[in-house]
């Protein structure tokens, strides 16, 4: 068994209250590329965790390179060998790529016990080239791209010598054109004997980078499979548990009478967007990360002002540039940052319902707070917010239950639109069913229409009647989601050319 | 009984009151027996009509820290806006011109500092401290003209001397009708909900449609209009001034508001909470000079209670 490099087995994790890790294994070859897929939830970051020492397990063996280990800090993971690059960079701008890459590590020190900064420069300077990259040591940190910076996270890495390099979604941050060279860098880094474990959401990343992929569903790994001979819907199938088919709760519109026409829109991030939403429509908007989509959804809400372009609602034509007009015209939007502009911390449940409609309820001239503390807890049934009372913080609650708030809070003006953006992000899988759920049941039941943002491909190919895929800023193609498949929509959305 | 001692306990704002008042109690049996007149009416009627200006600037300071602002310039403003209505009575303008005129030119300061921060988005801190050096470097100018003293409409003084039922200063009336306007203001419309929303997730309070750089702009406004008032009334008070009336004031006014259990961060705090701060603040420092405690004594005295009651309150965190 030697030619793996990396063997954990049986690998259990207990917190208090919660089993996180059942028995969950992640075996690594020596010089592969290994993904790592699973829904948030399913212990990816735990299992990781785990490797590099930040958590300790329950139970369960890691072999490193058939010795067992059981590393306490970061530190002690990076100094034997196994490096972690995480999702948010930690290039600090103040300071010259040598010096992020020789933080807090004592070496090249001269006898007082200071830095030797040519030293330093030098060693840096040396693993760099040694990566075939053009970048100077003694530049600052503050003029660097993403990518450079990925570049500086790795060499940082491989200047202590790191064998195996985990990638927690590397290309969160990455400009999409800029996707392809940093797979060139992986790629080299690949040939040169580096072992890598690839953590991604995005399933064309893991089609295109992968040697094999160990799936995670409930703290277990399902399975490992070959990239080369699974069909990425199989892949998501295991890691969701069940058909995609039950897990998406859609029921097709016939509804022909159009709620929100939207003309030669263009503003800061997209160009020229025409779509039209029916009533009891739930539109698709799909492009991934930098295409324009969570712009376009700002815009529509008036948390960004339009350039140009013709909307009409409800067959009058509104002018939107500030979010109170947006309320004004009933436009409701559950925003893709939760915490930053989803809800209010500190603040009661009951209140964050009320943020929006409080006024619409008055006794006389004055606030019936009672009213709108009968709506929220309505709201709270209805939608099942699990929670001590309506006078809890908001703050308390799982990332679930805290976008349920945030939903409630619109739907009790009653909105004709509602635009979601990454509406189940971050939420575990029993309440990204009960949204779909609730989003099925508000097209059906209630007069609105519904523009579903998601970068999530299965999500808007489950949820919606048509969809609006959009690449750098334009549209591609709107097509109807029956005649769309996984590759189709993936290829369409990175700007592959249609064919009719 | 016990238990739902304990429930009203847990609440933050409860839990202040409790403190406030406990100090409160402890200083008028305590300050009694040194001094058999601190807790007689013409000392309540002394102290009040003492910090009625301080107070007025803590109502309105207390909903500029609400939203997570600050404002340093009141103490400035206070003092220019008493030179000025000084300044126009003397030139002959009539009692109720030249007051509404300081008003209106104290509520355009305020709306400066307000354009600065709600609408270019600069850090409040650096621009009332800009507005605050600035009107007290002009009042320094306007003292040259010779000192603010005699009217020529003696009536002026009645507002500052006046007592409401015989012992209620009419400057502490005023104070509690401004607290109660703003209570009430608070509780039946949106607008406290708002202010506290914008103090504990402005980003969030926008995105919710409330118009957080409106809310912004009038409360400095409103912050400019009640410092002209409380220079207005000092004048009426003291009858003179000098160009460093006021230094000072905009701090003792925050503390009033963080005594009274405002978060200098926004979003926590009540109106009742400030106004029992300036009420013990009012009375310590009252009591404090009757025992004859020198100046230097009562500020490290009062530095102490207020860390004091800072931890007190963040007890809960843990």
């Amino acid at each position: 068994m030697a030619e793996y490099i990396l063997e954990m087995r049986n690998i259990n994790k207990v917190f208090p209250g919660a089993k996180v890790l059942t028995d969950a294994g992640l075996a690594v070859k020596k010089g592969e590329i290994m993904g790592l897929i699973g829904e948030n939830g399913a212990g990816k970051s735990t299992l990781l965790k785990i490797l590099t020492g930040l958590y300790q397990k329950t139970s369960g063996t890691i072999l490193f390179k058939g010795r067992e280990v059981n590393f306490t800090s970061i530190d002690e993971a990076a100094k034997n060998g196994i490096a972690m690059m995480h999702q948010e960079l930690n290039i600090f701008p103040n300071l010259t790529v040598a010096e992020n890459m020789f933080l807090n590590r004592n070496e090249h020190l001269n006898k007082l016990g200071l830095i030797d900064r040519k030293k330093v420069l030098a060693h840096a300077q040396s693993v760099i080239d040694e990566l075939e990259v053009e970048l100077d040591a003694d530049t600052m940190g503050s003029r660097l791209s993403v990518h450079e910076q990925q570049i500086v996270e790795i060499a940082k890495a491989m200047s202590m010598n790191a064998e195996l390099i985990i990638m927690d979604e590397p290309t969160a941050a990455l400009p999409e054109n800029e996707v392809e060279t940093f797979f060139n860098f992986i790629r080299k880094l690949n040939k040169n004997g580096i072992t890598i474990i690839y953590v991604s959401h995005k399933m064309a990343e893991i089609e295109k980078i992968c040697d094999r992929v160990t799936i995670l569903r409930n703290g277990t790994d399902v399975d490992v499979v070959e990239v080369r001979n699974t069909p990425i819907n199989e892949m998501i199938n295991k890691m969701v548990g069940r058909e995609l088919d039950d897990y998406y709760v859609h029921t097709p519109t016939v509804n022909k009478e159009v709620l929100l026409e939207v003309e030669n829109f263009s503003g800061e991030g997209f160009e020229n967007i025409h779509f039209k939403l029916m009533k009891s429509e739930v539109l698709g908007i799909y492009g991934l990360a930098g295409s324009g989509t969570l712009e376009l959804a700002e815009t529509l809400f008036g948390c960004r002002k339009p350039r140009s372009g013709r909307v009409v609602l409800d067959g009058k034509k509104v002018t939107i540039r500030s979010v109170p007009k947006a309320v004004k015209n009933k436009i409701a939007y559950v925003p893709l940052n939760r915490k930053r502009e989803g809800f209010v911390k500190d603040t009661s449940i009951y209140e964050n319902i009320s943020m929006v409609g409080a006024a619409d309820h008055r006794k006389g001239p004055r606030v019936d707070w009672k009213a709108n503390k009968e709506i929220a807890q309505q709201f709270m049934e209805k939608l099942q917010i699990k929670a001590v009372d309506m006078y809890q913080d908001v703050n308390l609650l799982s990332g679930g239950n805290q976008q349920k708030v945030v939903l409630s809070k619109w739907l009790s003006i009653h909105p004709k639109v509602l635009i979601m953006n990454e509406p189940t992000r971050g939420v575990d899988v029993g309440a990204k069913a009960e949204i779909y759920g609730l989003i099925d049941e508000l097209v059906k039941t209630q007069d609105l229409g519904i523009l579903l943002i998601s970068s999530e491909a299965p999500e808007v190919l489950g949820m919606t009647d048509r969809i609006l895929i959009m690449n750098k800023g334009r549209e591609v193609v709107t097509m109807r989601t029956q005649d769309l498949s996984m590759d189709s929509l993936l290829k369409y959305a990175s700007g592959g050319e249609v064919e009719q | 009984m016990n238990s739902k001692l304990r429930n009203a306990l847990a609440d933050y704002n409860i839990r202040r009151y409790f403190i406030l008042l406990f100090i409160l109690a402890a200083m008028l049996i305590g300050f009694s027996f040194k001094s058999p007149v601190f807790t007689t009416i013409s000392n309540f009627t002394n102290v009040t009509a003492k910090f009625a200006e301080i107070g007025l600037l803590s109502a309105s300071m207390s909903l500029v820290i609400l939203t997570g602002n600050i404002d340093l310039s009141v103490g400035s403003v206070m003092c220019f806006s008493a030179f000025v209505v000084g300044s126009l009575m003397q030139a002959g303008m009539p009692i109720a011109g030249a007051i509404i005129l300081t008003l209106l030119i104290a509520s355009g300061i305020g709306a400066i500092n307000g354009a600065f921060i709600a609408y270019m988005d600069m850090q409040p801190v650096i621009v009332t401290l800009g507005t605050m050096t600035a009107f007290r470097g002009l009042c320094y100018v306007m003292k040259k003209g010779g000192p603010i003293r005699g009217f020529p409409d003696e009536s002026f003084y009645n507002f500052g001397a006046g007592r409401l039922f015989g012992f209620i200063p009419y400057s502490f009336a005023l104070l509690c009708l401004v607290f109660l306007g703003l209570f009430v203001l608070m509780k039946a419309s949106r607008f406290g909900m708002d202010i506290k929303a914008i103090g504990n997730n402005e980003v969030a309070a926008a995105y919710s449609g409330i118009r957080v750089r409106a809310y912004k702009f009038l409360l400095f406004t409103f912050n400019g209009l009640i410092a002209g008032a409380a220079g207005i009334i000092i004048l009426s008070r003291m009858q003179g001034l000098e160009a460093s009336l006021g230094d000072g004031y905009e701090f003792d006014a925050i503390t009033m508001c963080l005594l009274g259990g405002v978060s200098i961060q926004g979003g926590k705090g009540t109106l009742l909470g400030t106004f029992l701060g300036i009420i013990v603040i009012g009375y310590l420092k009252s009591g404090m000079n009757l025992v004859n405690i020198s100046a230097f004594y009562q500020s490290a005295i009062l530095g102490v209670i207020i860390l004091l009651s800072v931890v007190i309150g963040s007890i809960e965190k843990r």
